[in-house]
């Protein structure tokens, strides 16, 4: 029962030790997505949408 | 020694618990994202989910039902991945501000009990595929005995994976998965040569399934709907490795939406080639690639389904245990794979989940919908890609995300009412039956995702977007 709570303790005491570092304005983090992501995303997207529309539709049988 | 001790647990926090994990930390680029996260995705029940869709489309049809309807919900169910790298943080970490605690740990601890299903599934297939291999060499195994113990096999040799860590993994998926990526292209290869492409175009497809073509196109559609949203409780852990939003993002999106339904339609055409030659629709692609290649081809089915299975179970244990450490963090990651070992035994001796794979797996999804759509709406239009990183963590002082006694109603109460509505209104997965045209535009499943996404949204609009944003103040970390 002690064991536990030692190790709840030093889980805590990491995690709010990193949140910490995170919070500092030094701190990077990891690469943005671009806008070409996005855009990537929903033409894939509409792209995937049409097709499935043609075949609801009988176009493409 | 205790300090090194102490500094050992820490690391093994980091990368197996529930620690946030620092950029300078990460361990994974692409090329190690993609593979690992593609060693999970590619198993034996992408060739049975193949199998079962050949059946009732054309040709045609089938390939843009494979591919488009996972392609769509993948890079939807996807998108939180982008908050999941910036942090640090698996999906469930940020879901506490959904669910709540208390709501976290049951649907964590339900969906992976559930989701442990699959590898008992995986381990059976693994195991009749071993003996019908040996068959095919001459060597006849006694199903009643061969088929656990090959089954339990398969377990004890993904368990030693999953020990062995996000290292392990990455390293056993990197030869792995590159070999396993040639190997189905060579399956195509040898079934196009086999059959020619105009006999499988001219195959009719089975109308027994439903009457109208509308109709076979969205069953089937459920079932890629399913086959996608079961990745997605899944999806977002391995990305808090990534080093880049990018990589990511592309590396489990193109893994679960692009590779793993390219085994499936691997598995269609596999089907469709030996409807041709043979007169049957077969989902074994040991049985496939004997019939259709010759025995010479066994070493290559050997290739295939057994490292693909013992891959699989490595990398799903490992995924799955975290699931479960999130919501119930103070459990030891090692002792939660050995009781997952134990318990995904049990389930491949008993058989039952094989049994009733269908319904098993349409109920998870069902589960699954809500979650999804809830997700992105929260992260996309409610929180607006913040959250309160102290109150997830529930740091003093930092209560937002408490709710009502570890239960946020809001959230447990969209995942209901969605359930509840399109089992009765739309589609009914345990016995089949559409309820609704609505399901001929959605699919039961994705209906599920939409509603509860809707639903969610419509809360943030009234006075309930107090209780759902009590963190607008604590905001510390953006």
């Amino acid at each position: 029962m002690r064991q536990r709570s030692e190790i709840e303790e030093l889980i805590e005491r990491e995690t709010e030790k990193r949140l910490d570092v995170m919070q500092k304005p030094g701190y990077i983090f990891p690469k943005r997505a671009s806008r070409a992501d996005y855009i990537a995303i929903v033409i894939s997207i509409a792209v995937c949408l049409l097709l499935i529309v043609l075949c609801m539709t009988e176009v493409i049988r | 020694m205790a300090q090194h001790k102490e500094a050992d647990y820490i690391k093994q926090e980091t990368v197996t618990g529930a620690v946030p994990m620092l950029s300078g930390e990460r361990q994974y680029s692409f090329p190690d994202l993609f593979l690992t996260t593609s060693g999970f995705a590619i198993a034996t029940w992408c060739y049975t989910q193949g199998a079962y869709v050949a059946q009732y489309l054309s040709f045609r049809q089938m390939l843009i039902n494979i591919f488009c309807f996972n392609i769509v919900w993948v890079l939807i169910e996807c998108i939180p991945v982008f908050f999941a790298v910036r942090y640090g943080i698996d999906l469930w970490i940020w879901l506490r501000s959904v669910l709540g605690i208390k709501g976290v740990a049951i649907l964590a601890t339900a969906i992976s009990l559930a989701n442990f299903g699959w590898y008992a599934v995986d381990s059976q297939l693994f195991a009749t595929s071993m003996i019908n291999l040996c068959k095919g060499l001459g060597l006849v195994l006694d199903p009643s005995v061969w088929k656990p113990v090959l089954g339990v096999l398969c377990v004890i040799l993904g368990t030693l994976i999953a020990l062995g860590g996000p290292d392990v993994i990455k390293w056993t998926n990197r030869f792995l998965v590159t070999a396993l990526l040639f190997v189905g292209v060579a399956v195509v290869v040898i079934c196009f040569t086999a059959v020619p492409l105009s006999d499988i175009s001219a195959i009719k497809p089975d109308t027994s399934l439903y009457a109208t073509s509308l109709g076979r196109f969205m069953l089937s559609a459920e079932g890629n709907v399913a086959f996608a949203f079961s990745w997605s409780t899944q999806a977002l852990v391995m990305p808090r490795l990534a080093k880049t939003e990018r990589s990511g993002y592309w590396a489990t999106s193109l893994s679960y939406g692009v590779i793993a339904p390219f085994f499936v339609a691997a598995g269609g055409v596999m089907a469709l080639a030996m409807f041709v030659r043979a007169g049957y629709y077969e989902s074994d692609p040991t049985v496939m690639l004997a019939t259709l290649a010759g025995p010479g081809f066994a070493l290559l089915s050997l290739l295939m389904v057994a490292f693909a299975n013992i891959g699989t179970q490595g990398t799903g244990s490992y995924v799955n245990c975290m699931i479960v450490k999130s919501g119930l963090p103070k459990l030891s990651y090692r002792l939660l794979v050995i009781l997952a070992m134990f318990y995904v035994s049990a389930l491949t001796v008993w058989g039952w989940v094989m049994d009733n794979f269908g319904k098993f797996i349409s109920m998870a999804a069902y589960i699954q919908g809500p979650i999804i759509g809830m997700t992105v709406v929260d992260y996309l239009i409610v929180k607006k890609r913040k959250l309160s990183l102290k109150s997830v963590y529930f740091l003093k002082g930092h209560d937002s995300y408490r709710f009502t006694n570890g239960f946020n109603l809001v959230g447990l109460g969209c995942i209901v009412i969605s359930f509840v509505t399109s089992v009765l209104f739309v589609y009914n997965p345990v016995t089949a039956a559409i309820k609704s045209n609505i399901f001929m535009v959605t699919t039961g499943s994705g209906f599920t995702a939409l509603f509860g996404g809707f639903l969610y949204w419509i809360a943030s609009l009234t006075p309930l977007k107090k209780y759902m944003l009590r963190d607008r103040n604590d905001l510390e970390i953006v």
